[in-house]
Order: structure tokens, then C-alpha cells, then sequence
């Protein structure tokens, strides 16, 4: 498959009133054409960070201090991150390209405005069309994210609609300029669990429907097994392990991906000596301008080895073609060692 | 929206009695009243009083009958259009009003204007080059501007006129055009000496005006759909006016709701000390000298008019605010 | 959308641990401190009102003295160099009188032929220190010739000295003033947010409606219907439940807006289950956890109390001489001949601003402080 979006060695810092903090740390990954790409971490590991800064989103105090990241257009292409944030470039990539929904659809509207107003504006700034077929485009998505009587529903505010209802809005929206990728972030934190599912079928359909690539990013492991294909898990700002869905239940390697599949529940085991206490990792995520030297988990890790965990910085090591693990267990340093 | 103002409507009318009763209330509060302060000032004086002629004007108006006869007396009065009659000046009080109150209105509207074209630029740039040094020296005048008692403020600005520009400040019109019927040439004569008391009047409005509008508008634009209006490829300066400053502009209407009383507090004084034909000068002397129902009818139809700035605000919040209308 | 911005850094984080078992009043502290111009503010404050107490020992002439030679006289400037030379003991020139030979009016000018050096806890007019002893003793004065560090009024009093004065009266009518709204505040908008309902509704409107009222004229109309024959002291006590009369609407306001949101918090709910009686629970319970918000708002209306007095004494329906405040003092100053002639007038003014700047900005400070989310 043909990739649309590569991120190579990104590294971001942001300005806080007390010194810089780098909280992106050589960050790499793919996102291939018509593909969900998951990814995965508790909150404060970068995964929106990393979102953003494909959109040259960061903010006057965030900045990209290295590597790369491309997208592959029909006819070349992009180098996302030497654009100006706020110049003429990006903004032709933002929502036409790449577009983006968000954790919270009420605010992620604004309140003063119809919903067909804010999805008619993206579609007459990208597409040039008419008022009037800007329109018929708007409520046409609509539709297609089943919304009930769209031809009325498009002049409806924000808070006239419910939380799913708004969503499929912000997922019409997003959707309004056939874009290359989209990327969702905790799309479906803020819903109803049996909306979750809904949006989540919806997004897959239209995902489909009109050859987009997803990039899904959750702290739920059970979305990301619903609905990507490849996924990524972070921590403390790095990558430390990706793999095929398929295989993330059965072959992950790191005591991170590990750990985290230990704590999520499972259902179905009627059984009553095959239910066991749900696991929790130990400690806490330490503050990201305290990153512990060596591998960021080795203070948490259960399959900690001192002088090694504490000192070398993982590298990541190829297990398979597509699968990558940066843990010392499975590098050289560690054989070496051992 | 139509519901709405029937609604908004409808509820201004008990505040309207209780308005005209508190303000033929509080001109009945000192003890005594006109026509006693009449006496005792000319037997002060050595005058000799007409006592029949003093009779006869307070069985006319009825001042020796409890007060809630007084009142129903003088409101049915003003609902016909008659406001009473202002002992001191021997004129009904209708002859005396009207004018002043129409300049009162007159500057408090052009004021309540330059408040806003000089608070909203101010605001927004304050907000979107937050801790510049703009920011910083727009935050301290308007410190200051909420510091200085305004008619403190009246009487530093004449004295620079006086002082550095030889002007005589004070007055809405030059001698020539103060008792010309109304023409251009007055109109731009008005417009001329309404400055000076519209600096004065709207300073602290202005500069409260500013600090909401910065603060609010550093909150919007910390919120998502900014975010989200810039994931949609938007230019900025587009976003900022279309989305942030759009929401925080709702306070910034709601404002004449407060800052009406608020002005028409402030020239009510201003206006003694810049001697303005408005209304404040002739309202301080109609409560020194108990002239009730001049006073009374002031603070009636000063208190109307802000009922009325209150409820044009709020008409047009619900009209920029979707989420009043709709609720 | 959640930005991962790490905005929390290690020193933050230190200080954070300590945090933890700090009291809530010492966490306002601690958060205050880092407000500077709060700090400086509020040290001024406390300047301001010393010179309020100890008004007496502060200044050096006594405020109703009239002196009918030296009146309208400009400020004496305090001064180190003389025609002699450096001095280290600072000292002012006498006045010598002038007559303008066109307008033939008269002033005063320096008159270097009489130094009269200043010194400390110079022998001035008696007073009771504090009201409890009897003394004449000042902290700074001349002991012979005159000393109008601001220069004398129309009866040639002199204006430092009653500026000092009238510190005392301006600035405890605002303490005062606003303890009474406070009162009204806390139990009429407590009782309307803690029941609700019709209450609830029949104080606001009655807050509305008295909101709508302009302030100016309705202060005005209230201080005229002030007896005239009252003394000093009741027209004192008078203006104060004036200015007070609209101001506890607004502190109403906002414990009414904090005890509707407090009503649902669950430590509200948990002293309701164990029984305790609604009294104990506004007082024991509810009270204390929003007390450092009013503090705020409080310090934040004792400017509009000031200004109140200010504005209606200026327009001679507030306080009345022998009364002195700062808006009485400014009454001098009506018009722009006297302040062209005798801008010194305008002293009084400036203590206003100062004191309002300074009230602001400790507000500005503590509202900063008592919300918990600010960091």
C-alpha cells in the first residue's frame, strides 16, 4: 500500500514560564493509504501533540526543533513541518488534506453559529463553490453521516443538537473536502458507550466510502482493537512499540503495551477462577520535564534491569516488517550485556 | 424572538411602578416640604410670605394628604402627561424636562458610543498581543481610568484646556448658538462640546469595558473551535474576528444593560462641574430645595430611561446570542 | 481537545508537594505574594490607614486653625540646599506676601530671609493621642514660623493637614459601608441562594430593580432627605447606609451565584445527611469555603464606597464642614478659576486615586489568589 503520511524523528518542545520541555522525542511512523492507524498512551504522552503538529498546530509556544513530517500528494510531496504555521501553504493543506475532529463536539463548534454555516465555510474556502452548492454539499454530508432530515438539521445550533448528533456534524465537516487523512482524536471519550460504537461504525463506513486514511487516537484499548488496523503506543513523548492490531494481543513485547492490556478488563470469562483482579501499573507518569534517564518506563517496568534500563536509551529494534519494539530487552545492548 | 420581547416587555411594567413609587417615595422623605422651606427661607430672609396664596397651592396639589393619595394624584397626572408643577420655577415641570432630558440622552448615547469604538479595538489588541507592551500600557490607563473619580477627571481636564490651550471648557453650547433654534451649524457647535464631557463621562466605562472584553476574549480564545476553525484552513485574522471576538462581543453588547445607569450616574454629576444644560445641574438644586415634583419626575424618567437601555441590551443579546433566543 | 501541554515544571512541582498540607489561607498567601503590584498595594493601604488613626500625630497643624494672613498660599517646598549652602537638617523658607502691581492680587512667595528648620515630635496644637491621652506633641513641624507642606485653603488652613484629617473619615466610611452591605449581602443573597424558589426570585428581582435605579441621583435624592439638623455623626452614620443601600446588591450577587453552586457539592450534601441543622450547615459549611471570594469582591467595592462619599460630599450632599473628608476638601476645588489660581486644591484628589488604585489591585490580587484553578 501506498504510504500518504510519513513522520520521521519528530521532536517538539514547548516554552513554559519555567524553561523549554521537549515532549515529543524522535517520534516515527507511517500512515498508509485507506488505513487506521491507532495510537495509543494515557493522557499527557503526546499523542495530541503529535496531531497537531502535522497541522502546524502547535501554538506560539510549542515548536518543532526536528525531524520531518511528509505528506504524499497525487503530484509530490509536502513537507509539512518546514511550512509557516500561519502562512498560505499549510492552510491549504488543513481541512482539505488533512482535517481534523476532536474529543469534545460541543465545543468544538462554536456556539453562535449554525452547524451549516461552520461546514458550508470550509467547503466555499477549499472548493470555491456557491453559497447555494456549498449548501447542497453541507447537507448532502449530512445525510451521509445519518443525520435525520438534514435539509432542516443544517440550520440548527450547536446546542440544539445531542453529543452524537454533533459529533456526526464535526465528522461531516471534517469529511466536507474528501480529505487524504483524518485524524481523530478521543473522538468518541466524550459519548454515550452505545453512541461510541455508532460514530466508531460510521467513521469506518465512510473511511471506506471515500478512500480516507484514519489516524485514531484514544487512550481505549478496546476502540483501537474495534478499529485500527496498525497501532502505535506511546510513552512519555516516544514511541515505544508498533505492531498490527492483529498481533497487538497476542505478540506485543513491550512491558508497556503489556501492562496495559493487563489492566483492561475482560469480558466473557463466565468462569469464575479464570476472573482475575484487573492489573494497574505501578506508580504514576512522571512529569514529562522530569523524564527519568535511560528508557522513560524504566521506573514503572516490571522486567526493570539496573545499570542497563536506567542508563541506555532504548533503541527501536525490528521484530518483524511491521513490527518494532524500543524496549533493551529484545537489543543488542542488552545481549551484548547479558 | 417575538415571544421573547412580549416576555421582556410585559415584565418591565411591575418594575415600572415600582420605579415611579420609589421615586415619589424618596421625594417625599425629607421632612417638611416645599412650601415650608418657602416659608421659613423668606421669614429668614425678612420677607413677608402670602399665606393664602401658600394655602391655596397646597390644597391645589394636595400636600397636606397621606402620601399614597399624593401619588395616585401626581402618576395619573404623569400617565396623562402633566409631571406637576415645579414650585421653584414657577413653570410646569413638563416646560422644565423635556429638553434636558433630551440632552442627557444626547450624551450619554454618543458616549455610550465612543465607549465602544475606543473599548473594543483596545480589547482585542490587548487580548491578542497579551503581556506586550501595548497590553501593558493599555491595562494601566485603564486602572487609572477606573481610579479617577470622573468629575475629578472634569475638573483636571478643564484646567489643562484652561492651562495649555486657553479654552473655556464647560457648557454644551457657545453663548451664540445656546438659545438658537436647532440647526447644523448647532448641531456641529454640540458635537464640538460634547467631547470634553464624553472623555469625562465615558472613561471608567471604557476602561471596564476594555478589561471584560480582554479577559473574555482571552478565554474564547483558548477554546476549541478555535482550534477547530484552524484545522479548517481558515486565515487567521478571519478566525479571530468570525469566531473568538464574536462570542466575547455578547458581554460587550450586554454592557449598555449596565454601563446606562452607570453613565447616567456619572453625567449627572459631570454636569455640575462642567455645568452642562442637562439634567444633573437642575436636579441637585430640585432636591436642595425640595421642588418634589421636578425632582421626582427626574428620577422617574432618569430611572425609565435606563429600564429602556437595559431592555434594548437585552433584546440584542437574544438576538446575537442564539442560545438566549432558543431557550 | 486535550493539549498535552506540559505546563507543570520541576520547581512548580516542588512547591506543589509542599502545597499539599497547606491550609487554604496560606495557599491565598502564597499565591498572593507572587502578585507584586498586589503586595505593594496592599503595604499602601496600610499606610493609608495609619495616617487615618494616628491622623493627629501626623499632622502638623491643626485642621480648623484658621490663618487670615496666609491664605491661598502655595505650597512650601521642603527644601536642602539654601542660600548658605548644603543642609542636612531639611528646613522651608517663610512666606513673604506680593501684590501683583496690575491685578493687584496678592501672593505669596519664598522668603529666604526666614529658614524655619523641621524637626520630630515638635510641640503643635494638643489632641488626644488616640483618644486616650492628652499631648501635643506631633511627629513633624516647625517650631517657630509656618510650615503648609500643601500650601493653605481659602481661610488659610492648612491643606496637609486636613488632607490627613479627612483620611480617617474617607476611608473608614468605605470599611464601614461596605460591612454593612457585607452584612445584607451574606444573609439576603445566602437565604435566596441556600432556599431557592420564590425567595430566590423575589430577591432578584428586587435586586434588579435596584440596579436599575442610576446610582448618582438615587444616592442623591436619599442624602437630601438627611435632616439638616442632624450632627455630624448621624449625617456620618446617614451616608454610610446610603452608599450601603446599593452596594450589598452586588455582594449578594455573588454569595447567592456561590451558595447555588456550593448547594450541590457533595460535602454540602454529606452534612445534610448526618443531620446538621441548615443554620450550621450556611455557617459551619458553606460560609468558610467561599469566605476568601467575598474578601475579594469586598475589597474590590470599597472603591465605589469611596468614590461614593467623594462625589456626593463634592456636591454638598454628602458630608458637611465641620466634617472634614476628602470630598468635602475637594468642594474647594469647584471650579477652573480656583484650581488655575490654587491648583494645590486638587491634593485631596489624589489621595482618592491612590487609595482606589490600591484597593483595586489587592482585589485584583485576592480574586487571583482565592481561585483554586489559577496557578
Amino acid at each position: 500500500m501506498t504510504r500518504v503520511l510519513r513522520v520521521k524523528d519528530l521532536e517538539v518542545c514547548f516554552a513554559t514560564t519555567e524553561g523549554t520541555v521537549q515532549v515529543l522525542d524522535g517520534v516515527s511512523f507511517d500512515i498508509r493509504k485507506g488505513e487506521v492507524l491507532g495510537v495509543v498512551g494515557e493522557s499527557g504522552c503526546g499523542k495530541s501533540v503529535t496531531a497537531l503538529s502535522t497541522l502546524g498546530l502547535l501554538g506560539s509556544k510549542g515548536k518543532i526543533t526536528n525531524g520531518e513530517i511528509t505528506l504524499y500528494q497525487d503530484d509530490g510531496e509536502v513537507e509539512l513541518s518546514k511550512l509557516d504555521p500561519s502562512g498560505p501553504m499549510i492552510r491549504k493543506i488543513r481541512g482539505k488534506e488533512i482535517s481534523m475532529i476532536f474529543q469534545e463536539p460541543m465545543t468544538s463548534f462554536s456556539p453562535v453559529y449554525t452547524i451549516g454555516n461552520q461546514i458550508m465555510e470550509v467547503i466555499r474556502h477549499h472548493q470555491g463553490l456557491s453559497k447555494k452548492a456549498a449548501r447542497e454539499a453541507a447537507v448532502e454530508m449530512l445525510g451521509k453521516v445519518r443525520i435525520p432530515h438534514p435539509e432542516q438539521r443544517i440550520d440548527a445550533y450547536p446546542h440544539q443538537l445531542s453529543g452524537g448528533m454533533r459529533q456526526r456534524a464535526m465528522i461531516a465537516m471534517a469529511l466536507s473536502c474528501r480529505p487524504r487523512i483524518l485524524i481523530a482524536d478521543e473522538p468518541t471519550t466524550a459519548l454515550d458507550v452505545t453512541i461510541q460504537a455508532q460514530i466508531l461504525r460510521l467513521m469506518r463506513q465512510l473511511k471506506d466510502e471515500m478512500d480516507t486514511s484514519i489516524m485514531l487516537i484514544t487512550h481505549n484499548l478496546g476502540v483501537i482493537g474495534e478499529m485500527a488496523d496498525r497501532v502505535v503506543v506511546m510513552y512519555m513523548g516516544r514511541i515505544v512499540e508498533s505492531l498490527p492490531v492483529k498481533r497487538l494481543f497476542e505478540e506485543s513485547l513491550h512491558p508497556y503495551t503489556q501492562a496495559l492490556l493487563t489492566s483492561l478488563p475482560v469480558l466473557g470469562s463466565k468462569k469464575r477462577n479464570e476472573r482475575k483482579r484487573l492489573a494497574s501499573i505501578k506508580g504514576m507518569v512522571p512529569d514529562i520535564s522530569r523524564v527519568p534517564p535511560g528508557c522513560p518506563f524504566h521506573p514503572r517496568c516490571d522486567r526493570f534491569m539496573d545499570g542497563l534500563c536506567n542508563v541506555h536509551k532504548p533503541r527501536p529494534v525490528q521484530i518483524s516488517p511491521d513490527h518494532e519494539v524500543s524496549c533493551l530487552l529484545y537489543s543488542e545492548v542488552a545481549k551484548d550485556a547479558g | 424572538m417575538l415571544n421573547y420581547i412580549v416576555k421582556r416587555t410585559l415584565l418591565m411594567i411591575p418594575t415600572l411602578i415600582f420605579i415611579s413609587i420609589l421615586s415619589f417615595f424618596l421625594i417625599q422623605l425629607p421632612p417638611g416640604d416645599y412650601l415650608t422651606n418657602y416659608i421659613a427661607n423668606k421669614e429668614a430672609s425678612g420677607g413677608s410670605v402670602n399665606l393664602a396664596e401658600v394655602e391655596a397651592l397646597r390644597q391645589r396639589y394636595g400636600l397636606d394628604r397621606p402620601f399614597h393619595t399624593q401619588y395616585v394624584r401626581w402618576i395619573t397626572g404623569v400617565l396623562k402627561g402633566d409631571f406637576g408643577y415645579s414650585f421653584e420655577w414657577n413653570r410646569p415641570v413638563n416646560e422644565l424636562i423635556w429638553e434636558r432630558l433630551g440632552l442627557t440622552v444626547s450624551v450619554s448615547t454618543l458616549t455610550l458610543l465612543f465607549t465602544w469604538i475606543v473599548a473594543f479595538p483596545i480589547g482585542v489588541y490587548s487580548a491578542t498581543h497579551q503581556y506586550s507592551i501595548g497590553d501593558y500600557v493599555f491595562t494601566t490607563v485603564g486602572f487609572m481610568g477606573l481610579a479617577i473619580p470622573n468629575f475629578m477627571l472634569a475638573l483636571i481636564l478643564m484646567w489643562l484646556g484652561h492651562r495649555y490651550f486657553g479654552l473655556s471648557v464647560g457648557g454644551l453650547f457657545s453663548p451664540e448658538y445656546a438659545e438658537a433654534p436647532w440647526s447644523l451649524a448647532k448641531l456641529l457647535d454640540l458635537a464640538k462640546h460634547a467631547l470634553i464631557p464624553m472623555i469625562v463621562i465615558g472613561t471608567s466605562g471604557t476602561a471596564s469595558l476594555i478589561r471584560t472584553l480582554r479577559a473574555n476574549l482571552l478565554d474564547e480564545i483558548q477554546k476549541p473551535y478555535v482550534t477547530t476553525a484552524k484545522s479548517k484552513g481558515l486565515k487567521d485574522t478571519w478566525i479571530l474576528f468570525k469566531y473568538p471576538v464574536r462570542v466575547a462581543l455578547i458581554p460587550f453588547i450586554s454592557t449598555v444593560g449596565w454601563t446606562l445607569p452607570q453613565l447616567i450616574s456619572g453625567e449627572t454629576i459631570v454636569a455640575v462641574v462642567l455645568n452642562l444644560p442637562t439634567t444633573g445641574p437642575l436636579l441637585l438644586r430640585s432636591l436642595q430645595s425640595q421642588d418634589m415634583y421636578l425632582a421626582g419626575s427626574f428620577i422617574l424618567m432618569l430611572s425609565v430611561l435606563t429600564l429602556v437601555g437595559t431592555f434594548i441590551s437585552d433584546i440584542l443579546l437574544a438576538w446575537v446570542d442564539p442560545r438566549i433566543r432558543y431557550s | 481537545m486535550s493539549a498535552e501541554t506540559p505546563l507543570r515544571t520541576s520547581t512548580a512541582e516542588i512547591q506543589a508537594d509542599n502545597l499539599d498540607v497547606a491550609s487554604q489561607w496560606r495557599l491565598m498567601w502564597l499565591k498572593f505574594k507572587r502578585h507584586r503590584l498586589a503586595v505593594i498595594s496592599a503595604v499602601v493601604l496600610v499606610i493609608v490607614y495609619s495616617v487615618g488613626l494616628f491622623a493627629e500625630f501626623l499632622a502638623p497643624n491643626d485642621p480648623h486653625e484658621n490663618n487670615r494672613r496666609v491664605v491661598h498660599a502655595p505650597p512650601q517646598r521642603i527644601r536642602f540646599i539654601g542660600e548658605d549652602g548644603f543642609s542636612l537638617r531639611p528646613f522651608v523658607y517663610g512666606y513673604k506676601s506680593e501684590v501683583d502691581p496690575y491685578t493687584l492680587r496678592r501672593s505669596y512667595v519664598p522668603d529666604p530671609d526666614q529658614v524655619n528648620y523641621l524637626k520630630f515630635f515638635v510641640k503643635g496644637h494638643p489632641y488626644k493621642f488616640l483618644g486616650l491621652w492628652e499631648t501635643d506633641i506631633h511627629l513633624f513641624g516647625v517650631e517657630d514660623g509656618t510650615f503648609f507642606p500643601l500650601g493653605t485653603d481659602r481661610l488659610g488652613r492648612c491643606v496637609f493637614s486636613r488632607i490627613v484629617y479627612g483620611t480617617r473619615v474617607s476611608t473608614s466610611i468605605g470599611l464601614i459601608g461596605v460591612f454593612l452591605s457585607l452584612l445584607l449581602g451574606i444573609i439576603i443573597g445566602g437565604f435566596s441562594g441556600y432556599y431557592g424558589g420564590i425567595v430566590d426570585t423575589l430577591v432578584q428581582r428586587l435586586i434588579e430593580f435596584l440596579r436599575s435605579v442610576p446610582t448618582i441621583p438615587l444616592w442623591m435624592a436619599l442624602s437630601a432627605a438627611l435632616p439638616r439638623n442632624w450632627t455630624p455623626i448621624q449625617v456620618y452614620m446617614g451616608i454610610t447606609v446610603i452608599l450601603s443601600f446599593i452596594g450589598w446588591t452586588g455582594l449578594a450577587r455573588v454569595v447567592r451565584s456561590k451558595f447555588l453552586a456550593l448547594r450541590e457539592e457533595d460535602f454540602v450534601m454529606a452534612a445534610n445527611l448526618l443531620g446538621a441543622s441548615r443554620l450550621r450547615i450556611i455557617f459551619r459549611h458553606m460560609v468558610p469555603s467561599f469566605m476568601s471570594h467575598i474578601i475579594a469582591s469586598v475589597t474590590l467595592s470599597i472603591p465605589s464606597m469611596i468614590l461614593g462619599e467623594t462625589s456626593l460630599s463634592f456636591l454638598g450632599l454628602g458630608l458637611r464642614a465641620p466634617v472634614i473628608s476628602w470630598g468635602v476638601l475637594l468642594q474647594e476645588a469647584q471650579n477652573v478659576r480656583t484650581i488655575a489660581l490654587t491648583p494645590w486644591l486638587l491634593a485631596p484628589g489624589f489621595m482618592v486615586i491612590i487609595t482606589i488604585l490600591a484597593f483595586n489591585f489587592v482585589g485584583d490580587g485576592l480574586r487571583d489568589a482565592a481561585d483554586p484553578y489559577v496557578r
